[in-house]
């Protein structure tokens, strides 16, 4: 009756990383050359991709893109889903933990900080800067425990992520940010806009509404959406906090 | 070596398993019901091309890349629409790179980064009328193509039959009557 037991946390544990791998989008960084969102499983960072699967880190090295080189695979853990880059390091989220591993040695990515969150197995993509990390919590579905959040750390020692701040969400997906404004999709709940000013302590301003908001890009003076159905481009060069519609992508 | 691949095919087939088919014995599993059998590509080989396509309908919205002022949105499981979002009033579809299995996208110098099938490959877009395929790692992403069928209905249980990974790729769900299904989600 145990191992059934096990087994089925197991699978639990599977169905909620499919769900939300399924439904997510994708990478965001500030890198030169290109950005994705925050749901990613690919990331560019130099002359190297990062990949994250459902258990670890792959390494590939890009420098000549005729002949790419597999460099070899981390072992993290189970439901592992997105991952982040900013300058050096790379921000993975799992359904229980965010790491931070640093690249300064790029094919050989290391270890710098895991952080557990209070809430397990939810979906939680993670962004960051050089003193401060926010991950999204949803843990809605099959096996969340049905409180979902934004946590924000305080990573000005990033081998030592500190837990600053929480905030209640009803159903987040991807996040972004830029600037003073930090944006939070929350599916058909629309795209809360936070201003992050006092980093630790986001302020809730405005929820834009009209899309399913599963993911975000900030690109300069355009926040490039991933909505059910296709993209949004909104404008963000006027009032990064107020950002207003543009134009859809769909058929 | 050898060992290490012996496990991590374990590990794949454990999921395989664990994913959807949750022992029966845990649950009463219907005779007969409405769900999912898999569909089998015919020849993974015939899958193993990248290609360009026109424009295509945005059905299965994906992950998003952008790199300059070209946008790239992953189709789920079939490729990568292109954007050109030079006009941010007006942004238009350029066209489709067809990529079976499609999950992932990222770009750096004129190069496409996706998946095909279980590969990694390298896309040239130089020419985004006539993509080339320039590069292919085989076989390192086994278990970001792990399939599953749509939800029938919001919160209802989906019962379907267990993929078998020796019938080939899964490329899609026919929605039938499954008699004994041993997979649900």
């Amino acid at each position: 009756m145990k191992k059934f037991k096990h087994y089925f946390l197991y699978t639990c544990l599977i169905i909620v990383s499919f769900n939300c791998s399924k439904e997510s989008a994708s990478k965001q960084s500030a890198a030169v050359g290109g950005a994705g969102g925050s749901t990613a499983r690919f990331t560019i960072s130099g002359n190297y991709l990062y990949v994250v699967d459902h258990t670890g880190l792959k390494t590939f090295d890009i420098s000549n893109p005729l002949a790419p080189l597999y460099k070899g695979k981390k072992e993290l853990g189970l439901n592992i889903e997105t991952i982040f880059p900013y300058n050096d390091k790379l921000f993975i989220g799992s359904s229980t933990t965010m790491y931070i591993y640093s690249v300064t040695t790029p094919d050989n990515p290391t270890l710098v900080a895991s952080a557990q969150y209070q809430i397990r197995m939810a979906c939680d993509p993670v962004v960051a800067n050089e003193t401060v990390a926010y991950a999204t919590l949803r843990a809605s579905g099959p096996c969340g425990g049905g409180v979902s959040q934004l946590v924000v750390y305080n990573i000005q020692n990033p081998s030592t992520p500190v837990l600053a701040n929480t905030i209640s969400l009803n159903n987040p997906y991807g996040l972004g940010m830029k600037g003073n404004a930090l944006y939070v999709c929350e599916s058909d709940g629309g795209l809360k806009v936070f201003d992050i000013t006092s980093q630790y302590n986001p302020e809730f301003k405005t929820t834009i509404t009209g899309e399913q908001f599963l993911d975000v890009i900030p690109y300069g003076d355009v926040l490039i959406a991933q909505v059910q159905g296709g993209m949004a481009l909104y404008d963000v060069a006027t009032n990064p906090l107020a950002p207003t519609f543009i134009a859809k992508i769909n058929n | 070596m050898l060992l290490r691949k012996i496990i991590n095919t374990g590990c794949l087939i454990m999921m395989l398993v664990f994913i959807s088919c949750t022992s029966s014995s845990l649950r009463e599993m219907p005779d007969s019901v409405t769900g999912y059998k898999p569909i089998y590509a015919s020849s993974n080989e015939a899958l193993k091309t990248v290609y360009t396509k026109t424009a295509q309908p945005t059905v299965k919205a994906g992950k998003i890349y952008v790199t300059g002022n070209l946008l790239f949105q992953v189709e789920q499981d079939s490729g990568i629409h292109v954007i050109n979002i030079a006009d941010r009033a007006n942004p238009v579809k350029m066209g489709f790179i067809q990529s079976a299995m499609c999950r992932e996208v990222a770009v750096k110098n004129g190069y496409v980064y996706t998946n095909n099938l279980a590969d990694l490959v390298v896309v040239d877009i130089s020419n985004i009328n006539n993509v080339q395929i320039k590069s292919r790692i085989e076989n390192v992403f086994p278990d970001l193509i792990l399939q599953s069928p749509p939800a029938l209905n919001n919160g209802q249980t989906t019962y379907f039959e267990c993929p078998d990974p020796a019938k080939g790729v899964v490329i899609g769900w026919q929605q039938t009557t499954v008699n004994k299904p041993k997979c649900w989600k």
